[in-house]
């Protein structure tokens, strides 16, 4: 990194694309693994990403340090993420507010040492125990922001928190 | 697994900590298999960034400092006639091109006048105090610099302070040069 990250938020915010680049380089990973555990399909996070960055590059000018930069980039990442999450299962028409009792496929015992296992159980999770899941034990967000960002209660989010880790635990008592 | 704990609630606690262990080891970042930058710079270059609208307090400010000045002081015939202002093609200098246009007549009126305190009392702070109105308009109109509502409010607020050193002007010549 050649330069500050402020100075690069400064050029950026002046349309600088380079700076922006750069700025992209230090948080593509952080986008990338959010958009991608509350996705799962990899299109569809590739498309979270650049959507995010997208609306980041557009709104940067707004952009005036009241929160840290890290933060702001991705609340813009995480709503985009969850828009696009929405619309999934919109278009598949399927009402997942029960959550499923059977994910669709359990990680193989050669994925279970790899470390890659509790991402593939975490993928496995019904969609919005995995949102949810996602967002408070991962990305930090408390139950009442995840409320917020869901349209959901927040005893409704309490709820699929503790039905994600119950199937978590199940998935590790069964490895 | 579960053959070496002795009961369920145990287990509960242990899976809870196998649990939280997992997930501290995930990792925080995952880059993306295919380098996403060349086509996300593509659209970038369309995309055109929105640059912040104005707060609303300074457009209150300037709308409140204006109001305040309608308030007092009774509308005079208009005296001063109004720089033309092209809403529908505003642009840019339009600002710049009023200020002077206003400035220029009102030197020429306070070079006409002789006395700090006259007839109407202490012009010169009410002046300054139209020319702070004006500043805030001004600073509102660093943020919107085609905004035909700040533009019209810093019409008036120039007419209406030339409005009054007329009145200024007039009051000094009724009184004798001794007065003060």
């Amino acid at each position: 990194m050649s330069e500050e990250p402020a100075k690069l938020i400064q050029a950026a915010q002046r349309g600088d694309l380079q700076a922006f680049q750069q700025l992209y380089e230090l948080h593509i990973g952080r986008v990338y693994a959010l958009c991608q555990r509350l996705l799962v399909d990899r299109q569809r996070a590739e498309d979270a990403c650049q959507e995010s960055f997208i609306k980041i590059w557009r709104q940067l000018p707004g952009f005036r340090g009241d929160s840290s930069f890290t933060t702001w980039l991705h609340s813009i990442a995480t709503r985009t993420a969850i828009d696009l999450w929405r619309s999934d299962r919109m278009l598949r028409l399927v009402d997942d507010t029960e959550p499923d009792d059977c994910p669709a496929t359990q990680p193989t015992p050669q994925e279970i040492s790899t470390g890659v296992d509790m991402e593939q159980a975490i993928r496995n999770l019904p969609p919005q125990a995995r949102a949810v899941f996602v967002l408070f034990a991962i990305e930090g967000y408390t139950h009442q922001e995840i409320a917020d960002l869901l349209s959901i209660a927040q005893g409704s989010s309490k709820a699929h928190y503790h039905r994600a880790r119950q199937l978590l635990k199940e998935w590790l008592r069964e490895h | 697994m579960s053959t070496e704990y002795d009961d369920e609630q145990d287990l509960d606690r242990a899976l809870d900590q196998a649990l939280n262990q997992a997930l501290q080891q995930l990792p925080r970042e995952i880059r993306p298999a295919a380098d996403l930058w060349p086509g996300l710079q593509t659209r970038l270059k369309q995309t055109p960034q929105q640059h912040p609208r104005l707060p609303a307090w300074p457009l209150a400010a300037a709308a409140v400092l204006a109001a305040l000045w309608l308030a007092p002081w009774p509308q005079p015939a208009p005296a001063v006639p109004p720089v033309t202002l092209e809403t529908e093609t505003v642009s840019p200098s339009v600002e710049i091109s009023l200020v002077q246009t206003y400035e220029q007549q009102k030197a020429q009126q306070l070079a006409g006048l002789r006395f700090t305190v006259g007839p109407m009392g202490d012009w010169q702070e009410q002046l300054s105090t139209w020319d702070d109105a004006v500043l805030q308009v001004r600073f509102a109109l660093s943020f919107y610099p085609d905004e035909p509502q700040l533009l019209s409010q810093l019409d008036m607020l120039y007419r209406q302070q030339l409005s009054y050193l007329q009145q200024v002007a007039l009051a000094e010549t009724s009184v004798p040069n001794a007065y003060y």
